[in-house]
């Protein structure tokens, strides 16, 4: 019973996929799969505009990633090592994006900082804020751990300083969790759309913002083929993500 | 060395809270003082040029427009529906990765499948419902009725289901995880049925998990707005009242309101699932 649910639930994911990548290698989708014969070219159409957009959204997921090691890490550092009212209060904070809608959190971002969205800055920001929440939920447990603080201070006691702990114990030992949280944050950065709606500069838009504008304006077999090279990028970058959580000793939310 | 030790403590350059200073300052910039900035704007009290003094007007304005309240109906009840929905298949979807995890078997295929979902933006779910049930859809093929199927409400149900499963599966197999096989074994062994065991032993002890999941999902799915963007010919959610109010001439205020509307909802769900979560988890362990 349970073993044919979860497969009829991985059908219901896989089912659309197949359906896109059959509409994308049809001549003609609108007389039925294949109608018209097989063909590439939709692909082939597809990916010399979309190609830029990918990189860019590549280069926007791996400043982000960049972003929250850089701010995030020593963040859920001071969280997990000093809990006080204070880090629980910052933990609401910091979780502000995932309870107020992305698009509300949009319209709020562009109300308030109007001025830096052409540059892409306020795009960076925005998926910065969005993906802060998932670094410090993956980082914090992580840091905290005991037996972690217990060879930190050992190796402390043996006379390391305080950046060869950081090099030789810390992060081999969080490499998991460091691992889950960048593979979750450039997915998610990524594929991301809402808080990005109202923020994307407008002329240098990301790969989301290409989709969307060819659903509304190019054939069927097009859109397919664009969303299918789309979805052929998240798909690596969440087999690292599922393969860090395996890999992890307790499961993060 | 116990000499040693305060010393070394005391070498630590300047207070811990040091470290956490650039985040802080940038979430403080960027996520609540805009938040705040929107919440003041709904309320009139905008920047200079839009400033307009304290009032209600653009909630007023909000509710008492007919199409505004039936969205957030809709939203609610498409948020509502399809987590409930997706609740029903992730139960024995869970329970089957747990046993599977606890005996090392399962796939990483399915693993990866199963998560998927959860890094697609909302346009590419909304445009699958197009590619299967919209007007030249593959399963129109199969039976008419899916023609056209996806600008409906129950094609937006399903399309949101799409989206909800990844945020309900992913929290809820941590606590499938914790449940103990040996509390299953020992109640089957005693000789209570299948059906038996799982109302009376995984699904109570499941629960304040569930309750807690739902709350969260609902508060992520009404903010979906890429899904509802793509199929924006049919029914119509909340979300796209925010939108349009920016994008057919830039009424800030009124788009803030509604995204305050919005937010308060979904943080409403969010509060919900967890207080009754605690509730329910007091009357399971008492």
């Amino acid at each position: 019973m349970t073993r044919f649910v979860s497969r009829a639930t991985c059908a219901f994911v896989l089912i659309p996929i197949l359906a896109t990548l059959v509409a994308a290698t049809s001549v003609d989708f609108s007389q039925g799969p294949w109608g018209g014969g097989v063909t590439l070219d939709w692909f082939a159409y597809a990916w010399p505009p979309l190609a830029p957009v990918i990189g860019r959204s590549l280069a926007v997921a791996a400043i982000v990633v960049a972003l929250n090691l850089l701010l995030g890490g020593p963040l859920a550092w001071w969280v997990a090592r000093h809990p006080s009212p204070l880090t629980r209060l910052t933990g609401y904070l910091v979780n502000v994006p995932l309870a107020v809608p992305g698009i509300a959190l949009s319209v709020a971002l562009v109300g308030t900082y109007p001025m830096l969205r052409p540059s892409g800055l306020l795009l960076v920001m925005g998926h910065l804020v969005f993906t802060l929440p998932f670094t410090l939920a993956a980082l914090t447990p992580a840091l905290a751990d005991t037996e972690l603080r217990t060879n930190e201070s050992v190796a402390r006691s043996l006379g390391a300083g305080p950046l060869r702990v950081l090099r030789t114990i810390t992060v081999p030992a969080c490499l998991v969790a460091v691992t889950q949280a960048v593979t979750m944050v450039f997915a998610l950065s990524f594929g991301e759309f809402n808080v990005s709606f109202f923020i994307n500069p407008p002329a240098t838009s990301t790969a989301p913002f290409a989709l969307f504008d060819s659903y509304s304006t190019q054939r069927l077999e097009s859109a397919s083929a664009q969303s299918a090279i789309f979805i052929a990028f998240v798909v690596p970058v969440l087999t690292a993500v599922v393969l860090a959580r395996r890999r992890a000793p307790r499961r993060t939310p | 060395m116990p000499v040693r030790a305060p010393a070394r403590g005391r070498a630590v350059p300047g207070p811990a809270w040091l470290a956490a200073l650039p985040a802080l300052i940038v979430i403080g910039l960027f996520s609540v003082h805009p938040v705040m900035v929107m919440v003041a704007g709904s309320l009139g009290v905008g920047r200079p040029p839009a400033d307009e003094g304290l009032t209600l007007d653009h909630y007023t304005r909000a509710f008492g427009s007919e199409t505004v309240r039936s969205a957030l109906l809709d939203s609610v009840l498409i948020a509502g529906g399809s987590v409930l929905l997706v609740l029903l298949v992730a139960v024995p979807v869970v329970l089957r990765q747990a046993d599977d995890d606890r005996h090392g078997r399962g796939g990483v295929a399915t693993d990866v499948l199963l998560t998927l979902p959860i890094a697609l933006p909302g346009i590419i779910i909304g445009f699958f419902a197009i590619v299967l049930t919209g007007r030249t859809g593959l399963l129109g093929l199969a039976w008419g009725g899916f023609s056209g199927l996806a600008y409906t409400f129950s094609g937006l149900l399903v399309a949101y289901m799409y989206f909800s499963l990844p945020r309900v599966l992913g929290p809820l197999r941590g606590a499938a995880a914790t449940l103990d096989p040996a509390l299953t074994e020992s109640a089957r062994t005693l000789g209570a049925s299948r059906t038996r065991v799982f109302t009376t032993v995984t699904l109570p002890l499941l629960l304040p998990a569930l309750i807690e999941t739902s709350g969260t999902a609902i508060a992520v799915a009404l903010g979906g707005y890429g899904t509802v963007a793509t199929l924006s010919e049919g029914v119509r959610l909340l979300p796209l009242n925010v939108a349009n109010e920016l994008t057919t001439g830039y009424r800030l205020a009124d788009s803030s309101a509604l995204a305050v509307i919005l937010a308060v909802t979904a943080v409403l769900a969010l509060v919900l699932g967890r207080a009754l979560s605690r509730l329910v988890r007091r009357a399971v362990a008492a």
